[in-house]
């Protein structure tokens, strides 16, 4: 069996089935957007203090809110 | 007059990523260390100080699991569970399993610490631990698995983040890598064989070994990249849509790249053209990877000045695309024939190794910090003094293994003559050469680890009066958990993408596969199916779009689709292989079965690691042939399990070594190296002498080798035992005429017995396949 011809083909099958995809996901209409999925990393938190004996609810810290 | 719905507060489980941090800091530290040790020992010898347990070929594996296992393993576990609880706006499904997950991984990491200095090993590498210790890793992996999917399953966030993806695939695999090549049948609670043998067994091996890398220390550290850089930048990823092309090729390609590690051996040659074909193009989608992390840094290059977190992942970004393009390079068969058994691949290891997973770990490490515990890191001067450290001890590291690498290989197939004899007859004259460039790889690793021990006091200068903090975020009460509309099993695979991927597979393997009838059916039928693929794809495109917007929100069949696309490459590798395997395939040889002496003395090779410096594989090379003789036939290992081809010539290969030497010879050799070869860096194995080979082990191991299908006959115990008795006196009698004293019950006389059968194999009739 020649394999020349074998992993050509592969190949080609994959790039096509990855560029289906790309193109695909050019004009889709979407729960969500590319530019919105690409900004879920840059949510902004609450930091709480944990405490250091189990007495109530954790206690927000005062400094450094809203940290990224 | 509208009422805004309520808002619940979702307090993060940032405990356990504590936890893996420190954990992943301390461990990494262990494993640099003894990384440093063992590259000493090479320079040195006597550092073992005549001890088994301190011995190189003993503690090599205990760094090799330490570093990727306990080192990467914990790091990735921390950033993993850290983005997605954010990502997916939940906190972890499960404490209890989060925390049965961290301490049930840092008490298998102390089992392999106990374990593997002590001889208790598979000899396979990165799988060397023994068979209770595999259970258990698997029982945590699931563990892993169940608290991960099930907080995906609680999300808040329909959309999967590509972070995600990228650890649903590492989940994945690496369960089937695992399960596969450490499938074993148990001699002992301390031992066993692997099911696998002869090429079967490393074909699996290196499909794991390499996926190992491709699963365990890219794809998870890819998801860290796509989550940490962008945080530690302030802004998004390059290109979101690059990401998508990135994860769907990368995670196809990389499954078949299993062959590059054995090419030019006597590995079938189209699957070698195929380890090596996709190997190459896998540099496509590892650069597409590189580049989008590091484009994330447009407009924040100027912050690399002072900022040592993206010091550390701007450089770790980079190390990963010299690597992913060196990879590829190696992967060539002609370029393989100068690389494979030398330095260069270890250079190339771990310019993955220190630059990517090292510097991404101390890069995360340093950004988390003072976020999880709420106080500023102690010394940002002593973070970037540890990066310098590092990058300088990388370049030594890998320059002198660059140098050392391509010198030996050089030199070991040089020849003379027309190419008619060898150039340096004398194995040890390149070890001689290439001796400065080892120690100056001791002195890269020192220094890198000198930097990490800086980022430990870093951690605990900071740690001292702070004060835990779990991030928190706010959420709307009636926010939908799961995705809208989710994908049944109907709508996992009825479906044009899937449909189309999967008759075309299954076109292409009737091609591969089939007498010629069904080839050329095969090849009408894939052209066929590309082209009304595409034609759908243009007239219903709406219809591809939708169903793929529904499989993001839907975890269950993304993660089924993806399991399906890395189970692809194994399959149509392996399945074969195990099928071809049949005695009519072996070539012109078959391997004479050892005797219960041979395999007692081969379990002892195993045992005291061996196979880390000698390999077992002449390859189909000149040099190769000239220097040890006919190349190795695909046969003549057929009953070893573990295969024992090895992976690095820091010795010379002992495929046709017996009958070479007189028993005597290997007698002195292992007692003092020297003494027979001169320069020689192999330490003495002096317990050999001392202790007596388990006889009592070989009726259960010799029945296991039946299970396998080793044709042994069904001996009884006295049978076995006085078979062993004869072999090993008349060894020992051979020895003292040669003025050698040793009873014939210690180890080196069983030692001996397996080295003196290495080559030893049947003239097979080559069956004539007719028809095709």
């Amino acid at each position: 069996m020649s394999v020349i011809p074998l992993t050509l083909g592969l190949s080609l099958v994959l790039v096509g089935l990855f560029l289906g995809c790309f193109l695909r996901e050019q004009k889709r209409s979407r729960l969500s957007s590319p530019e919105r999925d690409a900004l879920l990393p840059l949510a902004e938190e609450k930091p709480r203090v944990v405490p250091r004996r189990r007495s109530g609810a954790a206690a927000q810290v005062t400094s450094n809110n809203d940290r990224k | 007059m509208s009422v805004s719905p309520p808002k619940i507060a979702i307090e993060f489980n940032d405990r356990v990523v504590r936890q893996f941090m420190l954990a992943a800091i301390f461990w990494g530290a262990v494993g640099m260390l003894v990384g440093v040790f063992i590259a000493a020992e090479l320079n040195f010898w006597q550092l073992n100080a005549g001890v088994s347990w301190l011995t190189f070929s003993r503690l090599r594996p205990l760094h090799t699991n330490a570093v990727i296992f306990a080192l990467v393993g914990n790091m990735m576990f921390a950033g993993i569970y850290y983005s997605t609880q954010r990502l997916v706006k939940a906190r972890l499904a499960s404490d209890f399993l989060s925390a049965l997950h961290f301490w049930g991984w840092q008490l298998i990491i102390v089992g392999a610490a106990v374990t593997l200095p002590f001889g208790f090993t598979r000899g396979k590498e990165y799988a060397e631990l023994i068979w209770p210790i595999n259970i258990a890793v698997a029982f945590i992996w699931v563990v892993f698995a169940v608290n991960f999917f099930w907080t995906l399953a609680r999300r808040r966030e329909p959309s999967l983040y590509v972070a995600i993806w990228f650890y649903i695939a590492t989940i994945l695999t690496v369960a089937m890598l695992y399960i596969v090549n450490h499938l074993s049948l148990p001699t002992s609670w301390t031992h066993s064989y692997p099911l696998f043998g002869g090429v079967q067994d490393a074909l699996v091996q290196w499909w794991y070994g390499h996926n190992a890398v491709a699963f365990f220390l890219t794809t998870p550290i890819l998801g860290i990249m796509y989550y940490f850089v962008p945080k530690a930048a302030e802004r998004p990823v390059y290109s979101y849509r690059l990401s998508v092309i990135h994860f769907w090729s990368l995670v196809f390609v990389y499954i078949w790249a299993g062959p590059h590690h054995l090419l030019n051996t006597a590995l079938p040659g189209w699957l070698q053209t195929l380890g090596m074909t996709f190997s190459l193009m896998l540099w496509a989608p590892s650069w597409g990877g590189m580049l989008n992390g590091l484009l994330t840094l447009r407009g924040a290059w100027d912050r690399l000045r002072t900022d040592p977190v993206l010091k550390f992942f701007a450089a770790g970004v980079t190390f990963y695309g010299m690597a992913t393009f060196e990879g590829p390079l190696l992967a060539i068969k002609s370029v393989n024939a100068l690389a494979h058994y030398t330095d260069w691949i270890i250079g190339h290891v771990h310019s993955g190794a220190l630059g990517w997973n090292g510097f991404m770990a101390a890069g995360m490490f340093y950004w988390l910090l003072p976020r999880l515990w709420n106080k500023p890191l102690h010394s940002t001067a002593l973070a970037n003094l540890h990066f310098w450290l590092g990058l300088v001890g990388i370049l030594f590291y890998i320059g002198a293994m660059w140098a050392s690498g391509i010198t030996q290989g050089y030199m070991l197939n040089a020849t003379s003559e027309g190419g008619t004899v060898l150039t340096y007859p004398n194995f040890l004259e390149t070890l001689a050469t290439i001796r400065p460039l080892m120690l100056f790889r001791v002195l890269g690793g020192a220094l890198y680890f000198t930097g990490w021990l800086l980022l430990a006091y870093n951690v605990w200068q900071t740690l001292r009066g702070a004060q835990a903090v779990n991030g928190s975020i706010e959420v709307y009460a009636d926010e939908a958990h799961a995705a809208e509309r989710p994908l049944g099993l109907g709508g996992t695979i009825l479906n044009p993408p899937v449909v189309f991927s999967t008759l075309g597979t299954l076109f292409v393997c009737a091609w591969l596969f089939g007498n010629e009838f069904v080839s050329l059916a095969g090849v009408l039928g894939a052209m066929i199916v590309c082209v009304l693929a595409y034609a759908h794809f243009q007239t219903r495109r709406f219809r591809w779009s939708g169903w793929y917007d529904r499989l993001l929100v839907s975890a269950a069949p993304f993660a089924i689709l993806t399991f399906i696309a890395v189970a692809a490459g194994g399959l149509i590798q392996i399945v074969p292989t195990i099928l071809v395997q049949q005695a009519e395939n072996v070539e012109d040889r078959i391997q004479v079965p050892y005797t219960p002496l041979e395999l007692a003395g081969r379990d002892l090779y195993v045992r005291d690691g061996c196979y880390l410096c000698h390999s077992q594989m002449i390859r189909t090379l000149l040099p190769d042939v000239l220097r040890y003789g006919d190349y190795s036939r695909l046969g003549e290992s057929i009953y070893d399990h573990p295969f024992q081809w090895g992976s690095k010539r820091t010795g010379p290969d002992l495929a046709r070594e017996g009958g070479k030497y007189p028993n005597n010879w290997h007698f002195i050799h292992l007692r003092d190296p020297r003494a027979t070869s001169a320069g020689s860096n192999m330490p003495a194995f002096p317990w050999l002498y001392d202790h007596a080979t388990d006889v009592a082990a070989l009726p259960r191991k010799l029945a296991v080798q039946r299970q396998l299908g080793v044709p042994y006959p069904a001996w009884t115990d006295a049978q076995i035992q006085a078979n062993v008795a004869a072999q090993a006196k008349a060894i020992a009698e051979d020895l003292r005429t040669a003025g050698a004293y040793i009873a014939p019950d210690r180890e080196i006389v069983a030692l001996i017995a397996y080295l003196q059968k290495l080559g030893k194999s049947t003239p097979v009739a080559p069956k004539r396949d007719e028809g095709k």
